[in-house]
């Protein structure tokens, strides 16, 4: 669970208490770097506005009078049964109105939330990195309508073992972390809190990159996924913490009297 | 993890039965080869994985021992954005996992959240995961690898036979230095390697080098067994050792047999199996040992000129060894006269006369003098007499 503020927690309980008002708000930033630019070079702009991409922030993004609608799809096992050594994609389905300039091949997406009542505002949550498998455009020619479908950076690892510097055989958190650099991306810190056990890994000329985490992953009971910020996470199987049978509020915070958390 | 807390904000919800806490691990490395951890008294994980040992199986089950998965699907439910997939879940009075995770975006963002099951299996028979399905590819019993770094190019082949015993085969090329090995671990561990290095190479067994080579020679360390070969000019045969060709009973002036013979070098010297030694001449600075001495072509005689002066000498010469018949001349008639001696003085013989200065009766001495006397004439005469000395 990403960390968030009292201001979010607050704006949270408000929104499962259903009072009126408070309301996700949603971004998508596209790209990554600069601003959406036509074949021509002229920047893209919307009602004269200028549409900043993925390092700019979710402040700059596409909101929702441009998104028609985003839905994101993720799951730890490949299958519907509990398993381990699966490294499954996240997907990302975005619909909305076409813009007049290129989006570029395989662009990154990234969408983010936050919490509002009008008033007061949370911080931005990201909701993971995506990049663009393929599009569709539909509508009139007054009102295009583009559609776009993702996977995140899991999909990278399919792919042979890149060139290593590691001594083989090689410690496991090492190997992930080499092809963690080969994906682009970071390793979760809590991956590498869960690698603890040192396995050495012989170097797997026979298999993928995901097959190799996937091996990896299935050593400590897990699976491998992309978290909401891009970063290459472990997630084991049994790793849920015992149920503590709390007494809770309507949006979970736990209820406590004089400072002690009411177990029931 | 972390846990979040849905309740019953939500449009849909369906659960199954737990299922029963996992007791056991089944970890297959190929079509023969697998490791079991656990009982049969719960649930089985069975997975797939090449670097699968006893020990991970173990340490797989550890991490998942008694863990009972609690199926369930929650849709249309109002969920933190913050929440990520492996998160616990309070959802509808049942407590899981966020194994699946679909969000919608927009005001409300609804999400749909499950920890997916096939309940038909799951219920009615034993489970089975994706992975054990995977079983049915045909595993390779032996595994190969070839490394590509900048510094090195390492190729690997390894046989797995059994659970316990595996062979393998490792080539290693660096800037500096070209190794192979092959090792057998299991059973009776063995190795045997090579190893060039820009200084030397070497052969090694069980991580001792057996033969070296580097550019002060070579060194072997154990039995160099060879049926012919030639070393520093001696030519090793499969029963010889010889140099300059040379051949038992040979004639070359230089040369050097050793065989099941005997040993002989050039024409002049040789000592065959049975000891006897042929040699043109000796030097001892020693002693010499003899049952007998038999020298040159009269067997048996020995040459006074070639005895020294005073060099034959001892207590007592043998019985018999010396007798006239063998002595010269002069010491033949010295034994005479001393025969004659023995003879006179055993009244066997007469001597003409004896000279000499006194002569000794009954214990005295008697030497000749000369005494005066007056004779029948009154004259005075002298006579030759002996007189006492005592």
């Amino acid at each position: 669970m990403q960390k968030t503020s009292d201001l979010y927690k607050s704006l949270f309980a408000d929104l499962v208490a259903g009072k009126p008002g408070v309301r996700y708000e949603t971004r998508m930033t596209i790209g990554d770097a600069g601003t959406l630019i036509d074949k021509k070079g002229d920047s893209i702009t919307f009602g004269g506005v200028r549409i900043l991409v993925g390092s700019s922030g979710p402040d700059s993004g596409l909101d929702e009078s441009v998104l028609i609608s985003v839905k994101t799809a993720l799951r730890v096992f490949s299958n519907d049964t509990p398993s381990v050594g699966d490294c499954v994609s996240s997907e990302i389905d975005v619909s909305l109105l076409q813009p007049a300039g290129t989006i570029p091949r395989q662009a990154r997406l990234v969408p983010y939330v936050r919490l509002t009542d009008g008033l007061r505002s949370s911080e931005w949550l990201q909701q993971g990195v995506y990049f663009i498998d393929t599009r569709g455009t539909s509508g009139s020619d007054s009102v295009k309508k583009m559609t776009l479908h993702g996977y995140d950076a899991m999909l990278k690892a399919e792919a042979d073992y890149p060139p290593s510097t590691l001594q083989w055989p090689a410690l496991d958190i090492d190997v992930v972390r080499e092809i963690a650099e080969s994906m682009g991306v970071a390793v979760d810190d809590r991956t590498a809190a869960i690698m603890t056990r040192g396995y050495l890994i012989e170097y797997p000329a026979d298999y993928s990159q995901r097959e190799t985490l996937g091996h990896i992953a299935a050593l400590y009971a897990g699976c491998f996924v992309m978290s909401d910020l891009g970063e290459l996470r472990l997630v084991q199987l049994a790793g849920i913490p015992p149920e503590t049978r709390y007494l809770v509020t309507g949006d979970g915070q736990a209820i406590t009297f004089g400072g002690v958390r009411i177990c029931v | 993890m972390s846990s979040i807390y849905v309740g019953k904000n939500l449009r849909k919800f369906e659960s199954s039965p737990q299922f029963l806490g996992y007791t056991k691990v089944v970890l297959q490395v190929s079509d023969e080869i697998e490791y079991v951890a656990g009982t049969d008294t719960g649930r089985t994980l069975t997975l797939v994985n090449p670097w699968g040992t006893q020990e991970r199986a173990e340490a797989i089950l550890d991490q998942i021992k008694g863990f009972a998965y609690q199926p369930y699907t929650a849709s249309g439910a109002i969920v933190d954005a913050a929440a990520e997939l492996g998160d616990a879940v309070s959802v509808n009075g049942v407590y899981s996992g966020v194994y699946g995770l679909t969000r919608r975006y927009g005001g409300i963002q609804f999400t749909d959240l499950n920890a997916p099951s096939d309940e038909e299996i799951d219920h009615e028979y034993p489970y089975k995961s994706p992975q054990d399905r995977r079983v049915t590819r045909q595993f390779r019993e032996v595994r190969a690898s070839l490394s590509i770094q900048a510094d090195r190019i390492t190729a690997e082949v390894e046989e797995r036979k059994s659970n316990m015993e595996a062979v393998m085969g490792e080539l290693s090329v660096q800037a500096g230095q070209i190794s192979a090995k092959v090792s057998k671990t299991g059973g009776e561990s063995e190795s045997f390697a090579w190893d060039m290095q820009t200084d030397h190479v070497a052969f090694i067994s069980n991580n001792t080098d057996v033969f070296r080579v580097d550019k002060t020679g070579a060194e072997v360390k154990g039995i160099i067994r060879a049926t012919g070969g030639k070393i520093g000019g001696f030519d090793i045969t499969q029963d010889s050792l010889s140099y300059n060709n040379h051949t038992w009973g040979g004639t070359n002036t230089t040369g050097v047999y050793i065989g099941p013979n005997g040993l002989q070098l050039g024409k002049n010297f040789k000592v065959d199996s049975a000891g006897n030694l042929t040699a043109a001449s000796g030097t001892f600075t020693g002693y010499v040992k003899a049952g007998k001495i038999q020298y040159g072509d009269d067997n048996g005689y020995l040459p006074g000129s070639g005895i020294a002066s005073h060099s034959v000498y001892g207590t007592q010469i043998g019985y018999s060894t010396i007798s006239t018949a063998y002595t010269s001349p002069g010491v033949n008639t010295s034994l005479g006269y001393a025969n004659f001696a023995n003879d006179v003085f055993n009244w066997r013989a007469t001597a003409p006369y004896v000279c000499c200065s006194y002569v000794v009766i009954g214990g005295k001495r008697y030497a000749p003098g000369t005494i005066r006397y007056k004779n029948a004439n009154d004259d005075v005469t002298t006579a030759k007499v002996l007189l006492t000395q005592d």
